[in-house]
């Protein structure tokens, strides 16, 4: 098959001494910046994501897709033995996986994270490779009315998923939006919200928002808690490696969970919740003991690890296909394409082969060396974590800094930084998830330029969102999902009233 | 008209206890949104059938800012908001945190990489309660120099080494 013969010739380019070396490299440095506290896998994957701009384009998807991995990881590790989520998708794994760390089965825990995770990544990307390509025929018969609905349904889900209040989501979201279009505006090179400062005429960096929100905003919030919270890590003692019953009560969770997160990972719509949520409940329905759930159960973590990374996995499918982040990490992955001056979508896979198979390949290869090097490795990850809080966080803000700074070599880039982190601790405070933020400030621009494009292509009309039926079907969904809440809710009350 | 909600009773525009904040950030966010809408009339106009042009995306921002801030300030008035406080905070380990940050933007480029960030990491640590400055400090000298080394040398990035320094080696 073609895509065989195309996915061979990207090992071929992936797998060199050099390239592994920095893909070693790459799972390393993830894995240890996202066991830090408060330090999630998207945050990780913006903080080291200018560390890859010195190579050229090949060796630096490679050390990003191992950065990615090693990511997910450290994020898991510390979901398990700190209780740190750091991200949506590990919340579920804090639950029955501190649980086990406090009942000395950390170690179990995390293996059977790697371990998971491993078999949904590979599973999750052997999937990519043979979806990616149709879905990126299937983009090409959309056009700018159906991008712009795509979107639309993207925005509504992330906002109405993430989070509990609708208004804060969207608060979020139109943040995200006005950073957005900060800059020269593309359809006519007028500038807007740039306050005469030349550097902002580029617009807001992705990665520089991420950095503030997520890493400095963590850490201020961290900062002005640290007297009030005693975080309590619990080490890992024992037999380092899973017993024949941990295997025997993980392997399904492993599978089923990938299963969910692929297919929830492949829709254009957000988040890693639902698929981690999902895959909880259904290992607690389908087990024997369900009582166990809460209390250490392996399943509670092999099932939602799995969906973690099959979601992540999968996510990169309309990425590359169509352009289209649907999470944080693709978000950012998104700058870093853009970074090097390459536009995902339908048209990559017929311009620029090389990279896109390369990069698939590289994570097959991540995702492998990830296995390897952690298992045995935990113990230095936890030790780690016996850094003194001060140091690490110090580390941490420093490590922000470098980001920021050498993403353009640019002062400027360090005031965004310190402006948006104020903001980062002020959403962490007031409970506004970040999220939508990123997906707006990243889709923002284009929607807009798919709106207007749209807008121009039918003379004005805007009924051209409604008579165009693909167009019609997603713009009903995203409708739908915006109403549902309420209805659910508005069938809730009566009944209340009615117990009472 | 009051309704009680518990056992208080309070009046019908009135925040919630603790909830004062959270009514003062969906004001912000309402103004910000003014504030955008108002700048969206400072563009020149785009091409013949493209609407409002530029305009167009600031002017949708503004409607969902302001949307979205009164209705945050909306949920904190009234009886059925609920009480809740915002966790015990302190603001000096914030304030010095800004502080390092700021030195960093004014003296990156003049004094270089090694010694601000030293000073940088220093002041992260005080602001988490570290007493023990001179330990801090070599610490972040340590944190400054490796990164130095590898990201500068390693992964072929630029840290600055200083305008100073190179003044007063190169000449």
């Amino acid at each position: 098959m073609e895509t065989l013969a195309l996915l061979a010739h990207g090992f071929s380019v992936a797998i060199t001494p050099y390239n592994l070396m920095w893909a070693a490299f790459g799972v390393t440095l993830g894995t240890a910046i996202g066991v830090l506290p408060g330090i999630g896998p998207s945050t990780t994957v913006a903080l080291l994501l200018p560390m890859t701009f010195g190579l050229d384009p090949t060796s630096a998807f490679i050390m990003f897709a191992g950065i990615y991995y090693g990511a997910q990881y450290g994020g898991s590790t510390a979901a398990i033995l700190l209780n740190t989520p750091g991200e949506a998708g590990a919340m579920m794994t804090t639950l029955d996986g501190n649980a086990m760390a406090r009942a000395g089965r950390g170690a179990q825990a995390l293996a059977t994270a790697a371990v998971g995770s491993f078999v949904a990544g590979t599973i999750a990307t052997i999937g990519l490779t043979f979806v990616a390509r149709p879905m990126a025929d299937i983009a090409l018969l959309l056009g700018p009315p159906e991008f712009f609905a795509l979107m639309l349904l993207a925005f509504t889900s992330v906002t109405a998923l993430f989070g509990v209040s609708l208004a804060k989501g969207m608060l979020s979201l139109f943040l995200g939006l006005l950073l957005g279009s900060v800059g020269l505006e593309p359809l006519s090179g007028v500038p807007r919200f740039s306050f005469g400062v030349l550097e902002l005429l580029d617009g807001v960096d992705t990665v520089i928002v991420a950095v503030a929100l997520f890493a400095i905003g963590e850490t201020l919030y961290v900062a002005a808690r640290f007297r009030y919270v005693t975080e309590e890590m619990y080490g890992v003692k024992g037999s380092l490696w899973m017993s024949k019953e941990d295997w025997a009560r993980s392997w399904r969770p492993w599978l089923r969970g990938t299963g969910i997160g692929f297919a929830l990972g492949t829709l254009p719509a957000g988040g890693s919740e639902v698929p981690t949520v999902l895959s909880y409940v259904t290992e607690k329905k389908l087990s024997k003991n369900p009582d166990e759930f809460g209390k250490g159960a392996i399943e509670g973590v092999a099932g939602p690890e799995a969906a973690n990374n099959a979601s992540a996995a999968a996510a990169l499918a309309p990425l590359l296909a169509i352009g289209l982040p649907t999470s944080a990490t693709a978000a950012i992955m998104l700058a870093a394409f853009q970074q090097y001056g390459i536009r995902p979508g339908p048209l990559l896979f017929q311009s620029k082969p090389d990279l896109v198979w390369g990069m698939i390949a590289s994570l097959y290869i991540g995702n492998f060396l990830l296995l390897i090097l952690n298992l045995p490795l935990i113990g230095i990850w936890v030790r780690l974590l016996t850094i003194p809080r001060h140091w690490l966080f110090a580390g941490i803000l420093c490590f922000s800094i470098l980001g920021a700074y050498t993403l353009n070599t640019n002062i400027v880039d360090l005031v965004i930084l310190a402006v948006l982190g104020f903001a980062g601790f002020a959403m962490r405070v007031f409970n506004v998830p970040i999220v939508p933020c990123l997906i707006g400030l990243i889709l923002g621009p284009l929607l807009e330029t798919q709106l207007r494009t749209s807008l121009m292509a039918s003379l004005g009309d805007p009924t051209v969102f409604v008579t165009r039926p693909i167009s019609l079907t997603l713009l009903s969904i995203a409708a739908a999902i915006l109403i549902l809440p309420y209805l659910a809710r508005g069938r809730k009350a009566p009944a209340q009233a009615e117990a009472e | 008209m009051d309704v009680s909600h518990g056992s208080e009773t309070r009046h019908r525009y009135a925040p919630a206890k603790g909830r004062l904040p959270e009514f003062v950030l969906g004001v912000c966010a309402a103004i910000l949104g003014l504030y955008v809408s108002y700048d969206a009339t400072t563009y020149s106009d785009g091409s013949a059938y493209d609407n409002l042009g530029p305009s167009l995306m600031p002017i949708i921002i503004a409607m969902g800012l302001v949307a979205s801030g009164l209705a945050i300030s909306k949920s904190t008035l009234g009886a059925e908001a609920e009480d809740t406080s915002l966790e015990p905070m302190d603001w000096k380990p914030v304030v010095l945190i800004g502080l390092a940050i700021a030195i960093s933007i004014v003296c990156l480029t003049t004094f270089g990489w090694v010694p601000v960030i030293a000073v940088v990491f220093a002041l992260g640590s005080r602001a988490f309660g570290s007493q023990r400055y001179v330990l801090d400090l070599l610490a972040g000298l340590a944190f400054s120099v490796t990164t130095f080394a590898i990201f500068n040398y390693g992964l072929g990035l630029s840290l600055p080494v200083g305008t100073l320094l190179t003044r007063v080696l190169g000449g």
